[in-house]
């Protein structure tokens, strides 16, 4: 199995007023394809600075990172646009959908700006509303959806383009309960069917979903799971096994 | 992502806004629509002017008891000074030598004064003149005639009346056989004249016409305010103005007359009504421009309030241009808007100021098509600096506005 991402050395340094954050402080890692990798942390570790930089939305300060046989590293922000929008899916805690903008319309979104046409748009978006199990849903305006409903219109987004990788932020953290199983469920699946998913949470239970966990605090990789991949662990069998919860230091 | 798309994304986001948005293209609509009001005022009243002076026919010279310098600026001529008027008629005389015919001369000497009909009083300018002024001038008669030689000779106590003083005095009844008191004297009615209606707000149906020699002895005053001369030929004013300017400086100084021909009064007054629809034009010109600024204010704010939207937009692949062109889109859509509602409301505010006041309102295609590239470049100008501001937005930074 190949890394679809690899990270080395990423450093993320950012100012907050005249005091320099030191977002991350030389993280390496490497999904492989087809790995569902769970990102825990507390807040503030770094993890969704890592989260933000692996899903092109933000440059490291320094360090090189490869996405699918692109360096990020040295490409402009129109290339990392097109990277977004053909590479990655994001789901945000947040949701965030667009506000006025009907469901079909909202994942229709990323096909809009890689140049598809209308009839085809609506042909996908209503397959992976369908996909995600609200095809009776698709003229409905966000504020008319249940947050486990919105949840699952921002997943159908995020699979539309044909995405390889999932970026996941806390997916379930806006959610109660049974939502969230929900969409772990739907993640789950996508990742049955052979999509690369990285998800960041602080709750135990949820990250138990992935096949690996890696933890971050004060934005360096904490325990030895990443480090042993980055040995050269990578290659060996599908899905490196998430090996136990004994650094559970979220 | 293809132009077309971007419009329509635009146009969906200020539908999501109507009330905001038809609020910020007001400004461009008053701007717009002043602009193009404004200077079909002007034009229509130039067109007015212009034609009303080519009404005059374009033979015509005029002499005047002052020195008017059509050229200069009107406050340095100062008002015309009656009453240094040195015209007597002599200089009719003298003017009809110059022309080698009195039967092409006519003196005008006006007065503003009371006529009384049987019941009402009618306070309006009696202009008199000489037997041939009608035909001079080319004016008609729509009832009765004008005065002869030989009334005009005998003095006979004849008026030729406006259609306005006629229905002022007389109401629906034809007014010709009857008689007006004009200084205690009786005046009987021969004529009506024919209507001429309104040049900017002066009612040309307000003047009545009599003899000059009648009016000499009611006013008891001789001094022509004005001789008009009909030249032979239009290619021969200037020679026949030449020539009563040679005859009349024996007599006069050279600020007690002037020759003005249709062509000096025509460019004078085509000069000043120039400047007038310039001026109307640039006043209405910054209330676009204020309008533009509206824009710009209500794109800025709206960037602020999507900001997350444009982190949305950026997070699932949209480029700076794409939002640059999706922001600038929404800001010509605005301008453009509202000037195409400028214009249909200027072309309905001049059409109903045509009915109201009866003065001309020329909305030409030029006007209509410059406010318009107007509006456009105001859309542009004031649409980018916002545009840019939203497309260079950190995705991150807009993902966590709240």
């Amino acid at each position: 199995m190949d890394a679809i991402i690899r990270a080395v050395d990423l450093v993320k340094h950012y100012s907050m007023g005249d005091q320099l954050v030191e977002a991350l402080r030389g993280v390496s890692l490497e999904v492989l394809r087809g790995e569902f990798l769970v990102i825990m942390g507390a807040s503030g570790s770094g993890k969704s600075t890592l989260m933000h930089i692996m899903g092109c939305l933000d440059h490291p300060t320094s360090g090189s990172l490869n996405i699918d046989g692109d360096d990020i590293s040295s490409v402009s922000a129109g290339r990392l646009a097109e990277l977004r929008n053909k590479k990655i899916g994001f789901v945000f805690q947040q949701f965030n959908l667009l506000a006025r903008t009907t469901a079909v319309h909202n994942v229709e979104l990323p096909l809009l700006y890689a140049g598809v046409n209308s009839a085809d748009r609506r042909r996908r978006a209503t397959a992976a509303l369908q996909r995600v199990g609200l095809g009776h849903r698709l003229g409905h305006y966000p504020n008319q959806l249940s947050g486990g409903e919105q949840q699952r219109v921002a997943i159908a987004r995020a699979l539309i383009n044909d995405s390889p990788i999932i970026m996941a932020d806390e997916p379930t953290g806006n959610l109660d309960t049974r939502s969230g199983v929900e969409i772990l469920n739907i993640l789950d699946e996508l990742h049955g069917a052979g999509m690369t998913l990285v998800m960041v949470t602080h709750e135990r239970e949820v990250a138990e979903r992935g096949d690996r966990i890696v933890h971050i605090r004060d934005g360096l990789i904490q325990n030895g799971e990443a480090v042993a991949v980055k040995a050269g662990g990578f290659g060996d069998a599908a899905g490196t096994p998430p090996q136990g919860g004994g650094g559970g230091t979220s | 992502m293809k132009i077309l798309e971007s419009v329509i994304t635009a146009l969906t986001a200020l539908r999501a806004n109507k009330m905001r948005s038809l609020l910020t293209m007001l400004g461009v609509i008053i701007g717009v629509g002043s602009v193009i009001l404004l200077v079909s005022l002007g034009s229509g009243a130039r067109s007015e002017i212009t034609s009303s002076i080519q009404g005059l026919g374009s033979n015509l010279i005029v002499v005047v008891p002052f020195k008017m310098q059509l050229g200069g600026s009107m406050m340095q001529q100062g008002a015309p000074q009656f009453a240094l008027n040195k015209f007597t008629l002599k200089t009719m005389d003298e003017v009809g030598k110059a022309v080698g015919s009195s039967d092409m001369v006519s003196g005008e000497i006006q007065r503003t004064i009371y006529m009384s009909g049987d019941r009402n009083r009618y306070f309006g300018m009696i202009n008199g003149t000489s037997y041939n002024e009608f035909s001079l001038r080319d004016i008609q008669t729509s009832s009765g005639r004008f005065f002869t030689k030989a009334e005009e000779e005998s003095a006979r106590l004849v008026i030729v009346i406006g259609q306005t003083v006629a229905r002022d005095l007389f109401g629906e009844n034809d007014p010709v056989g009857q008689y007006v008191t004009i200084k205690g004297r009786k005046v009987k009615i021969i004529g009506v004249q024919e209507f001429k209606g309104k040049t900017l707000m002066f009612d040309n149906d307000s003047i009545s016409w009599m003899p000059m020699t009648t009016a000499i002895q009611l006013f008891g005053y001789s001094h022509p305010n004005m001789i008009v001369v009909k030249a032979p030929t239009t290619g021969s004013v200037n020679a026949t103005a030449g020539k009563i300017r040679d005859e009349l400086s024996k007599t006069l100084a050279s600020d007690e007359y002037s020759v003005i021909t249709q062509s000096d009064i025509l460019s004078f007054a085509q000069s000043i009504t120039k400047i007038l629809t310039y001026l109307l034009g640039g006043l209405a010109g910054i209330s676009l421009l204020v309008g533009g600024i509206g824009i710009m204010n209500i794109m800025l704010v709206s960037v602020t309030e999507r900001t997350r939207e444009i982190g949305i937009r950026k997070a699932v692949g949209a480029k700076t241009r794409d939002i640059m062109l999706q922001f600038l889109v929404e800001a010509l859509t605005l301008s453009l808007l509202g000037g195409a509602i400028g214009v249909m409301l200027a072309i309905g505010g001049a059409v109903l100021y045509t009915a109201i006041f009866h003065l001309r309102a020329q909305v030409t295609a030029w006007i209509i098509m410059l406010a318009f590239v107007f509006s456009m470049l105001v859309g542009i100008f004031f649409g980018v600096y916002p545009a840019r501001k939203a497309s260079r937005l950190d995705p991150i930074e807009s993902l966590r506005y709240e």
